[in-house]
Parts: C-alpha cells; structure tokens; sequence
C-alpha cells in the first residue's frame, strides 16, 4: 500500500471533502429545522384554539374570563345569544340537558327629553350606558332643586338638630313621625404643652394633623412600618383647644408615642340629636335635604353635592329603557320632561336547560353579567383570568391603526427623502451627513426609539389646547377666545377656571394650588405637555424607526429607473419636477410599494418602541367608540387615545398575567394570527420583488 | 442665473416666486428638507438622551452623601461581613441537600409527584367529588331520620346505599381515567428526577387515597425508606463534616446580626431624617405660594400652620452617628468571632471527590474559592471601618465610577437605591457573545453552503425560507422561549448527555442560554444575508484560478474564497451582534429577571433592554431613577453606535 503514493492520501482528502460538506449541509438545514420547529410548536398548539373558537376569535375583543364551578340544577334561562357564546368559550362538551328556546319579552318605554329638564348624575349616566348614541355635553347645573328617591324599608334616622332645622325649613311635610330629642353632652380639651422634643406615634401624629399645634417632626412615617415612634419638635410653649377625641389619641399618658400635657382644662359643651323615622316609599324633596340625609344612609342616584344636570341637547333622540328603569327615572326626577313617551315590547329569543351534573364552566365577562340576570344562576366559586376570554379584535384593529398611521408619516417623509437623495443631491458634504446619520439611525435599538418617543412625543410634543396642563413644559399662549368648556369636560378633568386677566404663570400656580392638573383661563395655548400614551405618538415613533429602511428601499428603487427616462424627459422640455412625476416615480412605484410592505412588516412587529409610546393592555372600546366631539376635534380626540396592539397583547397574555391554563389558548391563538399576519405581510413583500423582478426589464 | 434672464426663451415668466425661489427650488428643499429629517431625528435623540442624563449624576452624588452622612454607608460594611458567611452558610446546606437528591434519586421526588398527581386527579373529578358528597349526605339523613319516622321503607334506604356505591364507583373510573393520562410530562417542574419504576405504583396510591381518604401504604413505605436513606447519608462521614462546618459558620452570626440591625435602625432614622430637612424647604416655598393665592384667612392660617409645621432645624449628623462610632470598639468581638467561626468552619470542610452530585461539588468549590479570600476579605472590612468617616466628601469621580463600575443595581428600596450598570452590561453583552457563538458556525455554514456547494433548488427554497426567519416578530421567539423553550432546556439539561457542559444541568427555565439560542436564531438572517453578499461579491476569477490549481471545491471556499471576503464576513457577524444587543422583548421576557453580574451561561441575567422596559413606565419624569434611565439608554446607544460605525468602516474597507 504505501508503494502508491496517492491512493491512501486521496481517500482521505475524499472522506474530509464528504465530512465537510455534509458539516455546512447541516448548518443550513439545522437552522432550517429550528424555525420549523418553531413554527410546528405554535400551528400545533395555535390551530385547535382557532378551530374552537372559529370566526368569534377575530370578532371578539378580548376579556376577562370567568370560571364558575356550577351545581346541577334545573331551569336556567339565558339569551341565546349568551348561551351559544358559551358553548364556544367551553372547549370541553358541557353536561346540558332539556334545551328549550322560548320567546321572553320585556316591556320598553322609548321617550325623549326636554331641553330644560333637571336630572341626576348617575340617573343621565344610566341612560348612556343603555342608548350609546345618548351623550349631553351639559354645560349648567341646578342646586338646590326638587329631588325624589325611593326608601326601600322603614328606616330610622339619628341626625343633629341644626341639621335637622334645615330639613324642617325645605320640607316641612317630610318628617310625619314622631321627632325625638336626646341631649349629649361632650368635652373639649385645653391643652398646654411645653417645647421640647418628644417620642410621638403614627396615630397620634395623624390626628394632630388637624389642629392648630405646631409641630415638627424630624422624620416622616415609613409606610412599611405603621408602629414606628419619630421625634418631634415642639418649638415653643403652646396651648391649644381641641375635642376630646383627638385629646385622648394624642395626650394618653398611658400609651407609647403620645404627647405629655402640663395642663390639661376641660370645656364641656352640649349637642342634640334628634331621632325620626321615614316609612318606606317615594319622596321628593329639596337637595339641600338630601344633602343632609345623604351622609345617612338613603340611596340615591342623584349629585348631592353638586345638583341636578340641566338637559341641553341640540338633537332630538329617542331613548329606550326598561319599564322598571323608567319608572325609577320618573319617580325620582320630578322636574324631568318627556315627550314622545311609547309604549313597546321586545322579544328576546332565550334559551332554557337544565345542568345535569356539577360542572366548570368558562364564561366571558359580557356573558357572565347576561346569566347573573337569572336569579338561579348561583356558582358554587369563581374564579377570573384576565384577557383570557373573547378574541383579539381589539388588538388587531389597534395594530393596522399604528400601522397606517406609521405609513403615513413614514412613506410621505421616506420617498420625499428618497427622492431628494437620488435626484437632487450633488456629491457633498450635507448628502454625506445625511447618508451618515441613516446609517446610524439603522443601527439604533427599537427600546432607544421607544425611549425617545416617550420624552419626546408623550412628553413634550406640543398641542392646541383651551385647557393646558398645569405640568406642561411651556404653555404659549395664542388668541383669547371667551367660550368655556362644557361643564361636563371641566368636572371630568379636573379643570380649574380662572380670571381671565391673570397671567398664564399666575393662573398655573392657582390650578396648582387647588390640586387641579389642568386650568382654563379663556387663552387658546400651544402648550408642549405632549400628546400622552396614544395612537400618534407610537405612530410617529415607529415611523422614525422605520424611516432608514424605507429611505433605503425607495432610493433603490429610483436608483434603478434608467437615466434615459429622465434625460428623454428633460429634452421634450419637462422641469426638473415634471420629469420627477411623470418619468420616475411612476416606474419607480412597484418598488416603493415593496418597501411599504417590508416596512409594514417591520412596523407591526415591534413592541419595544410603543410599550410606552402607544399601547396599554386592557381597554374596552375599539378606537373609534366613546368619542363625543364632533368634526375635526373628533379626528383629533381619536389619535390622542391609547390602543390595544397586537405584539403588546401578546406581551400582556404571556408574561405579565399569571399563567393559567385557561391563558394558554388566548396566548397560543393570538401567537398565530399575528405570525400568519405577518407572514402574509411578507410573502406578499417576497412575491412583490420576484414579480418586479421579472416584469420590469429596461 | 442665466436661465432668470428675460431674454432666454426658455424662461418661463409667468412662474411665481416667493422670496426669490421659483417653484422648482421650493420642490427641491422641500425635498431637501425630508431628507434632512434623518439628521435631525438622530441628532435629536442623542440631545434628548443626554439632556435627560444630565440631571443624574448631580442628584446620584446628593443622594451618595446622605448615604454617607446617615452612616448608612458604614452599616452596609459591617454587612457585607455578615452576607458573607451567611452565603457560606447557606452554600453548605445547599450542597448537603443536593447531593442527598443525587444519592436518593427518583425516590426523592416521589412524594411530591402523588401530592401533585393528587392535586390534578381532585381537580378533573370535581363533580364526581360533589356527587359523591350529597348521596353520602342524603343517605346519613335518611338514616337519622328513619330512626324516628317510620314512614321511610328500607326500600328508600337500599335505593340511597345503591345511588351512594354507583357514585363512588364513578368517581373512581372518573380518578381512573385522568390518572391514566397522567405522566411525568405533565409535572409543572421538568428537572424533578423521575422513575417509571414508581409511576404504577403512583397513581394507585392516589386512587385509594381519593377513594378510601387513607394515607396509602405506598406513601408510608416511600416515607420511610427516604428516612432511612437520608438518615444514611447523614451519617456518611464527609456530609458530618459538611454539617459540622455549616453549623461552624452559623455559630456567630445571630448575634451579629442583632448587633447589625440595631445599628441599621439608628442609620436609617438619621437618613429619613436627612430626607425630611432637605425637602422641607421645597415643601415651604410651595406652601409660602398657596398662602398668598388663599381666599380665605381660615386657608391662610391653615398654610401657616403648616409651613411652620416643617423641619428647619439642620440634622447634626456627627451627634446622630456618634452611636455609630462608638460601636466600633464593640464590633471588634463580632470579628474575631467571625473569624474564628469561618477557620473552624474551613478546617471541616470535606474533600469533593466523595460527592455524586455535579452541583454540590460545584458549590464546594464555590466555597473553596470564597475561603480563599474570606479573611482578608474580613480584615479589609474591618480596616474600612475603623477609617470611615461620615464628612468625607463623597466626590462626583467617586459618584460616576459608581454608575458605570457599580455592581449593584437596586431601586425603590426603603434603604438605599443603587444604579450601577456593570450587571446589566454584562448581562446584555454576555447573552449576546453566547447567542453570536452559537448564530456564527450556522449562518456563515448556511452561507457557504448556499452560496458555493448547493444546488439551484436548494437556493430557491432556503433563500426565501431565511427571510421568513427575519421576519418572525421578536414577540413570538420571546414568546416561545418563555413558554415552551425554557422547559425543554430544564427537562433535557438532566440528561447524562449534557453533564460534561459547564454550567449544566440547567436548574432555571429562564437563563442567558434560553435567551440565547433566540437571539441567534433571530440573528441568523442578518449574518446569512450579509455573508452570502460578500461571498457573492468575490470576483469569479479567484474560484477559477483556484480550481485550475487543482484544488477541490472545499478548498477554494475555505482556503481562497472566505479569506478574500473576511472582512465583510466580520462586518456581517458584528452587525448581527448590534441587532441583538438592542433586542428588547426576547431579553426581557426570557432572560429571568436577576439584577446580578452572571456567572455561568446558565445563570439568569438582566440586560440594558430590559431594565428600560421594564421600569420607564414607572418612574416619575426628572426623578433620579428617570435620570438613570436614560444614562442606560445612553450607554446602549452608544454601543450600538459603536459597533454600527466599526462595522460600516469595515464593510467600506472590503467594498473598495
């Protein structure tokens, strides 16, 4: 063998060339086998979730899902509407029996509403939450004004005399019963306290909080350790009244962490209560009485603090309730006026069965509150997983908002830039500057743009606003336009109106003052408070993200428009402009539409740059429900609110909840949609460039 | 400006002009102007980045000389003596209780695996559960009551006994059933050692103690032969001595550790009270003002109660540490204690050669390698105490040093807030090193492979195959580690097979190696891409002259094609290392969370990303953690900055 100089030799070359080839063979298809791998892991846990569920998955917005132990029993009755989306939300078959769909019908009232007419707040808020389509801007209040509300059984009532003075004086005739005095007689304490330092409790501290003593303490309470004793410092000598209940909390000598008296004086003084009873049924009264009672117990709907709602709606709508609700409605505001007032019954198609053995049921939020409707419907335990019931409407719809808004800003910008880039720019040093900072743009981690997002347009960004925030960077104002917020807007937000004549620091430091986060002082601001978590901001974020890529992209495919379209142009005497639109552009588009969907397919995908820029994890409207401005500030109101998105769904779902098996299939489910979205994104980006590629041939 | 001249024919005269610009030159910069917005938007972020950072080092230096001031500082000295012999400590218990796992085997696990099979077989059997109950019930009362009503027939009790057995025969096909479908799978912690040996005899201990409520004899016998086995290991001469050197180390420690937080009381009073004076002054001009917007004199007095209610007077701090200083001399018994405990601790420690478990021999060396250093590390301290001083100024070099060489990374803490960014560095870049290891032999193999050796179908296929792989959002890899990959590793980790790696087997389901293997495959893509690319750019004379050279065809890719086309493969691999070092979502869901410097690539870490995703969303804006924050994302950005500009340096050398 040795005598042959090449065979052992070439054997073995041969061996090493099969071993390393076979060795890159196997990196690629081991990469291969991940992704597949991974793949199979999610469309084998994913399908069956998507095949339980069907179409409702996608229709549905996610929610909280409830798990009931159920008993046997018999006669359930629920719309069938909630009966069949339970038998999807339960994957497993349920023991049901004796199914039975029957017709029930309710007695309705449709109406509508004077302008003019008083109503309580909760009562108006009722009547929203039923006719969506309902929403009164008020803009006036009524106090005091006649109020009615209903004592379910005979109660008896302890108030203080003056208190009772001022019923007697509104409403004479409400009190029937016999009215009891009881005289009590109570103690204030004169208190002398000499300076010095001294142990002093949490409790006592607090109730000292309310007097007149001054004090100063060295330390502040930790939360964590409610039983820890600071020193205080009296400054000086003092001598201080205070009520017996306060003496006793922060001067008991027998307590730790109490403060010792020199002297103590005692100032008795006496107080009367009086007792009454109201039998039960419907009252009306004036508000300043039900102001009194409201601190004793009586249920109502109405603002006892701040009076009644003045109607003011410039349409007339119908609205619907139930007849029990109607009847409430009227009993309890009898300065309301209505018109139109019908008559009506609905049918509603139910379903009755029978449970045959005990059970575990999952039920979504929504239906959890049809079956509370029945008074049979008594689950032994329940249990709530969040975002584990319904779909992904939300999210999706929330994603192709921050999408298309993203593309907007991100294509507009990209192919201007482009365009720039690959037409205009002559070989110096801004191109060279710009080229450099796309470069680094591209390199930029997501979290980075999210983090600059977050300063920057949640912030800072500035915004048009009658009522800027008291925390706002810069408030600049404009124009002094004299129209007030509807008076709705101003309690809801908290806004606090001042002068006009004050200046705009003068007027911050007042709605500061008062606790207030925003004011109104007649002035139209530019004021930098930024746009908070909402659609914009995650929107403009991601299109600085994605703005390298498209720049990129599009000047390529400008890049590969032949020079002799745009010289032909320009020698049939287009401007520079018209042979950029007539001769590029055109040509260069099925290029520029790869690269909106490669940037599609990038946008959708990220979650780090709107963590905190856009998305929030539970929100019940989709974004174009619970809007009550009309016009632009409509357009406006709908950017400037936060979404669900798809990628932070699937964030919420699989790590910040607890892990449940009942998590598991919204996690795998919602998993899919989003690959098969995305890949669907992609494919046609892939399908785009080969058909470009084959097409166009210059 | 000759086209302008009124005399060219060319010139359109009608055109407008504002400010002298026609409407070609406003289409031109406004074109401009887009482009522009690149620089803009970068320049931008880094002024943003910076201006936020700003604020941090002065406020982190405040805060460091109140920690100094409040004596807190010299507390967390005497502490740091104390943690270590604690971990001393509690390493030894560690050891001692892996290696009785290791010795005992699957018969360790045995009694949790029922109790969990129990849990799960009660569960799936609810109904059948309840129904038994109300038969048994409804029997019992038919009984009592047939005791004074005669009106009940033995029949109706004979039908109940009958209804009572069908439930109970139910319930137990029900246990049955769901037991069956049971298996070591379905344990929620995949490293349990298990045995199929025990499994049988499992699940019929859980039927008869559902059905008869009895403590089986299965469990009983397992009990006692699992004394009896660690009552045997416990008399095993080397774990004698482990337990002799634990009790050893603990011997002085409860006493110091009153000593300690007596001090640490009067340390954190003396800093609250610090906080208290440095903000009463802010508290003061805040009331000051809402005193002279009051309406009322009632609103008034109220103000000025309260502002005269504020702490004016400045804390003394020398008189508040004296307590402090005077424990100096007391603590000297503590540390001879303590070194006495740790020598007659070291001097029992056992040999590692007699243990089986891989573990506890890793922990013994944990502790070797600690007692090496334990007693200097003692004595350093001491001599740090005896030279503390609280008026020392607490220098901002000091205070920047601590930011980017602090180890330690602790917010909202009652006691101290720490922001040093070593850990999370390290973490960042460790999980990255690992996932770019382990990415590299693939993507570039995968390159050539594509590129030089496959065949045209191949190319068709993988090409668009790896761009579907780019194209995966990193939410779903983040999620599939988090869901399923990190039991995968936890389970197949016990494996003798992987015993020889370092670091394995894996005890935590998220680790750098679970995050890692992601990051690869999501950098994967980015480093094919850019390989294939620059072994396509290879000019095709080189491959010919090669092989006219008669090499083969493996020898031209390895020998003459990837030399000649390095650099843009080193340019593709450090790009790749960008991309996953600024990942956010796989890192923070799968990386587990631990705010310390790794160890071994099976540790769990946290990272850059991570710690911003996490914690932004909290903090108030300006607040000190804000202003950390933001250092972090600025210490990310220009590491990301870093390794884009070698990278395109690179690229740009090899494309000339």
């Amino acid at each position: 063998m040795s005598d042959n100089p090449f065979k052992s030799k070439k054997s073995n070359l041969r061996t090493k060339e099969k071993f390393a080839y076979g060795g890159y063979a196997f990196a690629t298809y081991f990469i291969i086998i991940c992704a597949t791998f991974i793949f199979g892991t999610i469309l084998w846990n994913g399908v069956p979730v998507l095949m339980d569920k069907g179409l409702s998955f996608l229709s549905h917005k996610p929610q909280t899902l409830s798990v009931l132990e159920l008993e046997k029993g018999t006669g359930y009755e629920v719309p069938t509407e909630h009966f069949d989306n339970m038998l999807i939300s339960n994957p497993n078959e349920l023991p049901l029996e004796n199914l039975e769909e029957f017709q029930k019908s309710f007695q309705l009232v449709s109406f509508q509403i004077k302008n003019g007419s008083l109503i309580g707040d909760d009562y108006l808020k009722d009547i929203e939450k039923d006719n969506k389509q309902y929403y009164v801007r008020f803009t006036e209040r009524k106090f005091p004004t006649l109020v009615g509300f209903t004592v379910h059984r005979d109660k008896k009532i302890r108030i203080s005399k003056p208190e009772l003075e001022i019923i007697q004086k509104h409403d004479p005739q409400l009190i029937t019963s016999e009215i009891t005095e009881k005289i009590v007689t109570l103690q204030n304490k004169k208190v002398t306290i000499k300076a010095g330092e001294y142990p002093l409790s949490k409790d006592a501290h607090d109730s000292l909080q309310k007097t007149e003593l001054i004090f100063q303490m060295k330390q502040s309470y930790p939360d964590d350790e409610p039983n820890k004793i600071n020193i205080t410092i009296i400054p000086k000598d003092q001598t201080i009244t205070l009520p017996s209940s306060i003496f006793y909390a922060a001067f008991d000598e027998d307590e730790k962490g109490t403060l010792p008296a020199t002297k103590v004086e005692s100032i008795p003084y006496e107080k009367i209560f009086t007792d009454f009873s109201l039998t039960k049924g419907n009252y009306q009264t004036s508000s300043e009485t039900l102001k009194i009672l409201n601190q004793y117990g009586i249920k109502h709907l109405h603002n006892a603090e701040k009076g009644a709602v003045v109607i003011n709606n410039k349409d007339e709508i119908n609205i619907t309730l139930h007849q029990e609700k109607y009847d409430q409605l009227v009993a309890h505001n009898p300065q309301l006026k209505l018109s139109h007032i019908e008559q009506s019954q609905q049918q509603i198609q139910y379903t009755r069965f029978d449970i045959a053995k005990d059970v575990e049921v999952q039920l979504n939020f929504s239906d959890l509150l049809a079956f509370k409707q029945d008074s049979k419907f008594k689950p032994t335990s329940e249990k709530t997983h969040s975002y584990s019931g319904g779909g992904v409407l939300g999210p999706i719809i929330g994603t192709a908002c921050l999408v298309i808004i993203c593309m907007a800003i991100a294509l507009f910008t990209g192919i201007a830039a482009a365009t720039y880039l690959n037409e205009y720019a002559k070989k110096g040093g801004l191109t060279k500057i710009i080229r450099l900072a796309m470069l680094n743009l591209a390199g930029v981690p997501s979290i980075v743009f999210g983090l600059f997002g977050f300063g920057l347009f949640v912030m800072l960004a500035p915004v048009f606003s009658q009522t800027p925030n008291t925390g706002s960077k810069l408030n600049i104002p404009i124009v002094f336009i004299d129209s007030k917020p509807d008076l709705r807007i101003i309690e809801a937000e908290g806004i606090h109106i001042v002068d006009s004549k004050l200046s705009t620091s003068e007027s911050e430091e007042l709605a500061n003052a008062a606790g207030a986060k925003k004011f109104h002082n007649g002035w139209y601001y530019i004021s930098f408070q930024g746009w908070g978590v909402c659609m914009l901001a995650g929107g403009f974020t991601l299109a600085i993200m994605v703005l390298p890529v498209i720049i990129t992209s599009c000047e390529e495919s400008l890049k590969a428009v032949p020079m002799s379209f745009r010289e032909a142009a320009m020698a049939l005497g287009a401007t520079k402009w018209q042979s950029i639109r007539t001769a590029v552009l055109p040509y260069a588009f099925p290029g520029i539409l790869t690269a909106s969907v490669l940037g599609i397919t990038r946008v959708a995908g990220e979650t780090a740059p709107i963590m905190f820029t856009a998305a929030v994890a539970e929100k019940s409207d989709l974004p174009w429900q619970g809007i009550h401005t009309s016009g632009f500030s409509a357009f406006v109101d709908f950017l400037q609110q936060s979404v669900q998105a798809l990628p932070y769904h699937i964030y919420t779902v699989a790590g910040r909840i607890p892990q449940s098996e009942y998590t598991q299939p919204m996690q795998y489910g919602s998993v899919l949609i989003f690959m098969i979205i995305v890949f669907m994104l992609s494919a046609v980006s892939i399908y785009l460039r080969i058909k470009i590629r084959n097409k166009i041939k210059w | 400006m000759k086209d302008r001249n009124p005399s060219n024919p060319f010139y359109n005269s009608k055109s407008w002009k504002i400010f002298g610009l026609t409407k070609q030159d406003l289409i031109k910069y406004f074109f401009g102007g887009n482009a522009a917005l690149a620089v803009l938007i970068i320049s931008g972020i880094i002024m943003f980045l910076v201006f936020n950072a700003t604020s941090f080092f002065p406020q982190y230096q405040k805060k460091l000389t109140l920690y100094r001031l409040s004596g807190q500082e010299m507390t967390d000295l005497y502490s740091a003596q104390y943690n270590k012999v604690v971990e001393l400590e509690s390493l030894c218990t560690q050891a001692v209780a892996y290696e009785k796992q290791t010795r005992i085997g699957a018969l360790y696990r045995v009694t949790d695996i029922y109790s969990e099979f129990k849990s799960k077989a009660l569960k799936s059997a609810v109904a059948e559960r309840k129904e038994l109950a109300r038969s048994q019930n409804s029997l019992n009362n038919l009984k009592s009551k047939a005791e004074t009503d005669t009106s009940i027939t033995p029949q109706q009790i004979a039908q109940a006994e009958a209804h009572l057995a069908k439930t109970q025969k139910e319930l137990k096909h029900k246990v049955n059933q769901s037991l069956n479908d049971l298996d070591y799978g379905h344990l929620k912690n995949k490293a349990w050692e298990t045995s199929d040996f025990y499994l049988k005899d499992i699940r019929l201990a859980v039927l008869e103690n559902i059905t008869t409520k009895n403590q089986p004899q299965f469990i009983k016998n397992i009990t006692a032969e699992y004394d009896q086995k660690a009552a045997k290991i416990d008399a095993l001469h080397f774990i004698k001595e482990l337990n002799k050197a634990k009790t050893a180390f603990s011997q002085p420690l409860p006493a110091y550790n009153t000593f300690i937080n007596e001090l640490r009381t009067i340390a954190s009073t003396n800093k609250a009270q610090g906080e208290k004076f440095n903000r009463s002054a802010d508290t003061i001009i805040a009331n000051t003002k809402a005193k002279e917007l009051a309406h009322t004199e009632e609103e008034r007095n109220k103000q000025d109660i309260q502002i005269q209610r504020q702490l004016t007077v400045a804390p003394n701090y020398a008189k508040l540490c004296e307590p402090l200083y005077y424990s100096i001399a007391d603590q000297k018994i503590h540390h001879e204690a303590l070194k006495t405990a740790v020598t007659n601790g070291i001097s029992n420690i056992p040999d590692t050669s007699e243990f089986k478990s891989n573990i506890s021999r890793g922990l013994l060396e944990d502790i070797a390698k600690i007692n090496s250093e334990i007693l200097p590390f003692l004595n350093e301290k001491r001599t740090q105490i005896e030279n503390w001083k609280h008026h020392k100024e607490y220098s901002m070099s000091k205070t920047i040093a601590g930011f980017f060489f602090g180890t330690e990374w602790v917010t909202n803490s009652s006691w101290q807030d720490f922001y040093g960014v070593v850990p999370l560095i390290t973490g960042s870049v460790f999980v990255a090193i690992v996932a770019i290891c382990i990415a590299v032999p693939f993507s570039v193999g995968g390159a050539i492979y594509v590129n030089r050796l496959s065949s045209k179908a191949e190319q068709t296929f993988i090409k668009p195959f790896i761009e579907f792989i780019q194209a995966i959002p990193s939410i779903v890899l983040a999620f599939f580690g988090y869901i399923v990959l990190g039991a995968l590793i936890q389970k197949y980790s016990q494996s003798w097979m992987f015993s020889w790696l370092p670091g394995f087997p894996v005890e935590d389901q998220y680790t750098i190696l679970n995050a890692g293997l992601l990051l690869a495959l999501m950098a994967v893509p980015t480093i094919f891409t850019l390989c294939e690319d620059a072994l396509n750019n290879v000019p095709k004379s080189y491959k010919e002259a090669s092989l006219a050279l008669g090499a083969t065809n493996l020898q031209t890719v390895t020998k003459v094609i990837l030399p000649s086309c390095a650099s843009g493969v080193i340019a593709a691999i450090l790009l790749g290392f960008g991309r996953i070092v600024g990942e956010t979502m796989v890192v923070l869901l799968v990386l587990g969370g631990r705010i310390a410097i790794p160890g071994s690539w099976t540790d769990p870490a946290h990272s850059m990303t991570g710690i911003l995703a996490q914690e932004i969303g909290e903090v108030n804006e300006g607040s000190l953690h804000w202003g950390a924050l933001f250092m972090v994302g600025l210490v990310l950005f220009s590491i990301a900055l870093g390794i884009n500009y070698i990278s395109q340096k690179i690229l740009l050398k090899y494309t000339r």
